[in-house]
């Protein structure tokens, strides 16, 4: 074997696996020997620098031989000093490589460790992978293996599909029923632990063969049988069911060892670990650890797109085209059938069936229950020939009691709704003038609800169903003819004459009027009428009248009723006069025509006096009003400005006005006795200028003062001058003026009592050794005293009460018919004291001054 | 005959004259001027920042004004414009005095109360009155002393009494909203026997909120107001006096404004206030007092005081007091102030319903009787 040979085989081919990466180790890239010369070096360096490039012309090797020309250039020093025989910096090189080739081999261990992952299983391709990418391989690969037990073999084949069709039901039924998984269901315990589920099921030691199975499925059925029917039971029964359907076509093992499958497949599509995924299998499933780890590294390493028939299979099956995988897997040697192709026959099968049951309810009239089965077949094999077309040619039933209304200027259809109830089922309109459309493409398409049909035209109109592509028989109705009315119809009354107004449709060849039945001449757009008196009511039909071929028709019309009035005569002017306790009477001479109304607007009309005005532009603020001989008599009840108006039919006279200020009675009237005067308070009456109160003291004649509003602010009250015994009676009232007229409003009154008042005085006299108290009463009117008490107090405060002081003296049924003098004996006291008489409550004692009553101060 | 040192408050000459703002109390020639200032394009000063008047009123706004400068006479040349001016001004704080009040300083009365006593409702009426009727029965004539009273007076208690007829809102404490006094000044004509001369009374009304009295710090601030004053009217709430004195807040107030009083003058335990002080029981028209009590009657509507009548009520509040069990108040009066006298008034005249007042209107009742006391005291009003 030459030396280039010897070179690519033993440095160059291994580097290429490892990607083109050139050793490390310059004594293997070199070809070295073990121990160094000067020339041995130079020559072997030049030896190898020959045979790069005579390599370099091999394609495979030129990318290499760059990187070592390139590293090459980088070793210049190195060798250059070799070649002058200094090898130090070689040999130093040299060891530095092999510190290289460590690290390296720390690299590659590390990302071994990093793909093996927790569960310290590799796959051979990610090995060589690894090993290739950190130029480690064979024994050098395997011993890194070893260092840290790392074990390598091809993760097992797991199934993709459920080899049930029902397996989602019976999955979503053990959610329901809160089951661990399909075998801990079969054996009755979610307590079940050490599942091994590779060459086999197992739990808990035991193998789960058909015999035990069935003995664990008749019991699980026997419990649930026995309980009370409900949701739950109906779950289970599913769950049951697939479980009898695996035994008895014998993929039991298979069912259940892909409810684990399919359950870790979840959690990984969720992001979950391969941790996550062990603790899952291990605590959550019951899986023995190793089986777990092997179920794990299975699952992690499935992924990417199946590559050949059998991806293509599972692309296909996946888009719903059953029948190409179909097709795909004929085509493939028996031996080489993926499981898709078992799938992919069982679902064309399936849909051809379904195909034909279609064809044979098609043929009994039962497209609906047709339309269900195509729609069935069509998600297993959407591609099968003739399903598609079959399904779209299938229409739904028609619609059925059709109708067709003129509502004012549309047409307004109403219809049954089409029996049908499988797929997308639409109800459509269409219009066509002359005769009932045909087909659904036969007029002009329309809404429920026609807003724009032709006018005097026979209209027909067509309802159908439509589902899809396919339509049902058109459900005629029809003929309908619109003939609009006169639009905006107003009729106006005046004095012995009555007007009307309208819109004629354009399509209509005059619009007639009759009063009461009698023709009233008239144009297209209004009409006179004179020929009416006034008071009586005449009821009009205004009526459009249609051109139909040679002879006309009459629409039915509008009716409307008026009544013609003479003109009302304003009042233009009116007095006003106090009226009963509260209202006014509005004098004025009645009008001839028209009934008077009175108003109260919170301004002054824009009117003048005399102007007629439609009665609806007035102010609905209508006052409270009876007729009188000679006005009217009103209670406004608030201010504002009282305005007359006389009205006959629609129309309305404006009188005169004028400002009204309202008077309620004062509230909160209270009147009480200050010594010699009484002070009135009361609450001001609403917008009342001034107050009238009147008093009368003792019976006496009434005497009245008038009261503005800023002396009763300013004076705090009415205070009136009223002798102490005698009793008052007030009453109060609100005043306003009316051009020179002062008109009052409801009085409120109080009284006032009087009783009897008797003033006393106390008087010391006599000698010194012999002092004389002399008590004289003075009564204002002559008064029996029922109990009369002197009391006496010591010190500085008075008695208030007789209590507070010691009795001195009582005098009883004492009958006083003016001034009396009573003496009592001077009372000795050693300091200051107070005297005071007290009495019953019908008499009021009047005290003297302090000064009388104290005493010794 | 009791002995007794009787304290002459504040030693004033005649010549003296008291800040109604900060109760300064200076000479009459020291009384400063403040310049007049520039109209249009003549002579005058600028506008400058008075620092003594921003001070006393807590902001720069409103002190923005031409200089204060010290002058003699009547009117005053200014030293920086030569404009002469007539604007009198307190050389310690430098607000605007009246020049009727320079020429005669007359009295200060001093108010103060509990909270809820009804202080700032009894100024309003008060005010009201005096402007109205008992001004008219009197012949006196009330004025305010600045601008900023009469502001303040439409605004916080003329306003919403009697326009809107609102109960007014509870005044905030100084504290929380620094206030200044509302300065009248009442004048009357007192005829002599020969000759008739003006007597004035300035009436310093300072709403004081009742928690400062409690408050002994925020007090303070109020304690020249009350060592200024040459009569103090106090006003008490009589429904927190009908449960006893031992735990009334007016009494407690009252101690409160007494003590430093007693303190600032170093009195003796034996010696009592001469300042008189007018003890006013407020809302008498929630008592229910008998027909024959002179709370149910009203003075005489004459211009001089009814000294019976004065005497009646005295004894009449003074046994209201003691058969309420707050006797303390009385005999607490008594033992501090050499003159005091016992009233009973009604500002509103009747109960308030949800913070208006009664139907007829504000309807005062004896609200004048305190200040006819005082009137008589100082010799303006015969007896």
């Amino acid at each position: 074997m030459s030396f280039d040979d010897d070179y690519k085989k033993r440095v160059l081919e291994p580097a290429r696996a490892a990607g083109d990466q050139p050793p490390e180790d310059l004594r293997a890239r070199y070809v070295l020997p073990e121990k160094l010369t000067a020339e041995d070096v130079t020559a072997r360096v030049k030896q190898v620098r020959q045979c790069w490039r005579r390599s370099r012309g091999q394609l495979k090797y030129r990318k290499l031989i760059d990187r070592l020309e390139a590293e090459h250039r980088g070793l210049g020093p190195v060798f250059a000093a070799a070649e002058q025989g200094d090898l130090r910096p070689l040999e130093q090189r040299l060891r530095g490589g092999d510190e290289r080739n460590a690290r390296r081999r720390a690299e590659v261990r590390n990302r071994l460790l990093d793909a093996a992952g927790p569960l310290r299983v590799l796959s051979p391709a990610e090995c060589s992978a690894i090993g290739k990418a950190g130029g480690v391989f064979g024994a050098e690969l395997s011993q890194l293996l070893r260092i840290d037990g790392l074990e390598v073999h091809e993760p097992d084949a797991l199934p993709a599909a459920p080899p049930y069709p029902g397996y989602g039901k019976a999955r979503e039924s053990l959610e329901v029923l809160g089951s661990r998984h399909l075998l801990a269901f079969l054996l009755g315990s979610d307590r079940i632990g050490g599942i091994r589920l590779f060459d086999g099921v197992w739990a808990g030691g035991t193998a789960i063969d058909p015999a035990g199975a069935g003995r664990a499925l008749e019991r699980v059925a026997g419990e649930w049988a026995r309980r009370p029917r409900d949701t739950s039971t109906t779950n289970a029964e599913t769950v049951l069911i697939a479980l009898r359907t695996a035994l008895r076509e014998d993929f039991l093992h298979d069912l259940l060892r892909y409810d684990f499958i399919a359950r870790l497949r979840e959690r990984r599509e969720q992001r979950a670990s391969d941790q996550a995924l062990m603790d899952f299998a291990v605590r959550g499933l019951g899986v023995e650890p190793n089986e777990a780890r092997r179920l794990v590294f299975a699952v992690s390493r499935e992924g990417g797109t199946a590559s050949g028939p059998a991806g293509r299979m599972r692309e296909l099956l996946d888009a719903g085209n059953a029948h190409a995988a179909a097709l795909l897997a004929e085509g493939l040697p028996e031996q080489e059938l993926p499981p898709e192709a078992a799938e992919a026959g069982q679902r064309v099968a399936a849909a051809s069936w379904l195909l034909d049951e279609a064809l044979e309810l098609t043929g009994r009239g039962d497209p609906d229950g047709a339309w269900t089965r195509l729609e069935d077949a069509l998600r297993l094999a959407a591609d099968l020939p003739g399903l598609r077309e079959h399904q779209r040619r299938l229409p739904p039933l028609p619609p059925s009691e059709v109708e067709a209304e003129v509502d004012g200027t549309s047409v307004r259809l109403s219809w049954k709704p089409s029996p049908s109830r499988a797929g997308q089922i639409l109800h459509e309109v269409v219009r066509r003038p002359g005769r009932p459309p045909r087909d659904s493409s036969d007029g002009t398409p329309v809404a429920s609800v026609d807003l724009e049909p032709p006018v005097n035209v026979p209209l027909f109109y067509a309802v159908y169903t439509r589902r899809g592509e396919a339509t049902s028989e058109p459900v005629p109705v029809g003929p309908v003819v619109l003939r609009p009315e006169p639009t905006r119809v107003e009729l106006a009354s005046g004095d012995g004459m009555v007007t009307g107004r309208w819109e004629c449709p354009p399509e209509a060849a005059r619009v007639d009027v009759l009063r009461d039945g009698v023709p009233v001449p008239a144009g297209r757009e209004g009409f006179t009428d004179r020929d009416v008196r006034n008071g009586s009511t005449h009821r009009y039909r205004v009526y459009a009248v249609y051109i139909d071929g040679v002879t006309e028709v009459e629409t039915p019309g509008v009716l409307v009723s008026v009544t013609p009035h003479a003109l009302p005569d304003a009042v233009t002017s009116f007095d006003v006069e106090p009226y009963a306790q509260d209202r006014l009477l509005l004098r004025f001479p009645i009008p001839k025509h028209g009934l008077v109304e009175a108003l109260l607007l919170d301004r002054e009309p824009p009117w003048p006096t005399g102007a007629l005005v439609p009665r609806e532009e007035l102010p609905a603020h209508r006052v409270e009003s009876t007729p009188h001989a000679r006005g009217l008599v009103v209670r406004p009840g608030a201010s504002g400005v009282l305005l007359v108006v006389t009205v006959a039919g629609a129309s309305a006279a404006v009188g005169a006005f004028r400002r009204h200020v309202d008077l309620p009675a004062p509230e909160g009237l209270t009147a009480v006795r200050r010594g010699g005067e009484v002070e009135v308070g009361f609450g001001w009456p609403g917008d009342a200028a001034a107050v009238a109160v009147t008093y009368e003291i003792a019976g006496g004649p009434a005497k009245r003062i008038g009261v503005s509003r800023a002396a009763y602010t300013a004076g705090g009250g009415v205070h009136l001058p009223v002798p102490e015994g005698d009793p008052v009676r007030v009453s109060v009232a609100g005043t306003s003026e009316h051009g020179g007229t002062v008109l009052t409003g409801p009085a409120v009154t109080a009284s006032v009592a009087a009783p009897p008042v008797v003033r006393y005085d106390l008087a010391v006299t006599g000698p010194l050794w012999k002092r004389v108290l002399a008590l004289t009463l003075t009564p204002d009117r002559p008064v029996r005293l029922e109990r009369l008490e002197l009391v006496v107090r010591d010190g500085r405060v008075m008695p208030r009460e007789p209590s507070e002081g010691e009795l001195l003296e009582v005098w009883e049924d004492m009958d006083l018919p003016d001034e009396t003098v009573l003496r009592v004996p001077m009372p000795r006291r050693p300091g200051p004291f107070w005297l005071r008489c007290f009495t019953g409550p019908d008499v009021e004692l009047s005290d003297p001054p302090v000064r009388r009553l104290q005493q010794g101060a | 005959m009791r002995t007794e040192r009787l304290h002459r408050v504040r030693p004033r000459g005649r010549d003296a004259v008291t800040c109604p703002y900060c109760f300064a109390v200076f000479g009459r020639q020291q009384i400063a001027y403040r310049c007049l200032g520039r109209a249009g394009r003549g002579i005058g000063c600028d506008p400058r920042l008075d620092a003594e008047l921003a001070s006393y009123l807590g902001t720069q706004a409103g002190a923005v004004l031409p200089p204060v400068f010290d002058g003699r006479g009547a009117r005053a040349a200014c030293p920086d414009c030569g404009r002469e001016s007539g604007r009198r001004a307190c050389p310690e704080c430098h607000n605007e005095l009246a020049p009727a009040y320079c020429d005669t300083p007359g009295r200060i009365v001093a108010l103060v109360g509990a909270k809820n006593a009804g202080k700032s409702t009894y100024v309003a009426v008060l005010l009201h009155e005096l402007r109205n009727r008992v001004g008219t029965e009197l012949d006196t004539s009330l004025v305010a002393c600045d601008d900023r009273t009469i502001e303040r007076y439409k605004r916080d208690f003329a306003r919403p009494l009697f326009d809107q007829r609102r109960l007014l809102p509870t005044t905030p404490s100084a504290v929380t909203a620094p206030r200044e006094p509302l300065v009248f000044s009442l004048s009357r004509r007192v005829r002599g026997r020969f000759t008739s001369r003006t007597e004035a009374l300035t009436l310093v009304l300072f709403d004081t909120a009742g928690e400062d009295l409690r408050s002994r710090e925020v007090r303070d601030l109020h304690l020249k107001y009350l060592e200024a004053a040459d009569a103090i009217i106090f006003l008490a709430d009589p429904l927190e006096l009908t449960g006893g004195a031992a735990d009334s807040e007016p009494l407690d107030v009252l101690a409160r404004v007494t003590e430093p009083l007693r303190q600032r003058y170093g009195l003796d335990p034996r010696d009592r206030l001469k300042v008189p002080i007018a003890a006013v029981l407020t809302k008498i028209d929630e008592l229910d007092v008998p027909g024959r009590s002179p709370l149910r009657r009203t003075r005489s509507r004459t211009a001089s005081l009814d000294t019976d009548d004065r005497a009646a009520v005295d004894a009449e509040v003074r046994a209201l007091l003691h058969g309420w069990g707050a006797g303390d108040l009385d005999r607490y009066l008594d033992q501090n102030y050499a003159e005091y006298g016992l009233f009973g008034v009604s500002a509103l005249g009747g109960a308030p319903r949800d913070d208006q007042v009664a139907p007829g209107g504000v309807r005062p009742h004896r609200v004048e009787d305190p200040l006819l006391w005082l009137l008589h005291r100082f010799g303006m009003l015969d007896g």
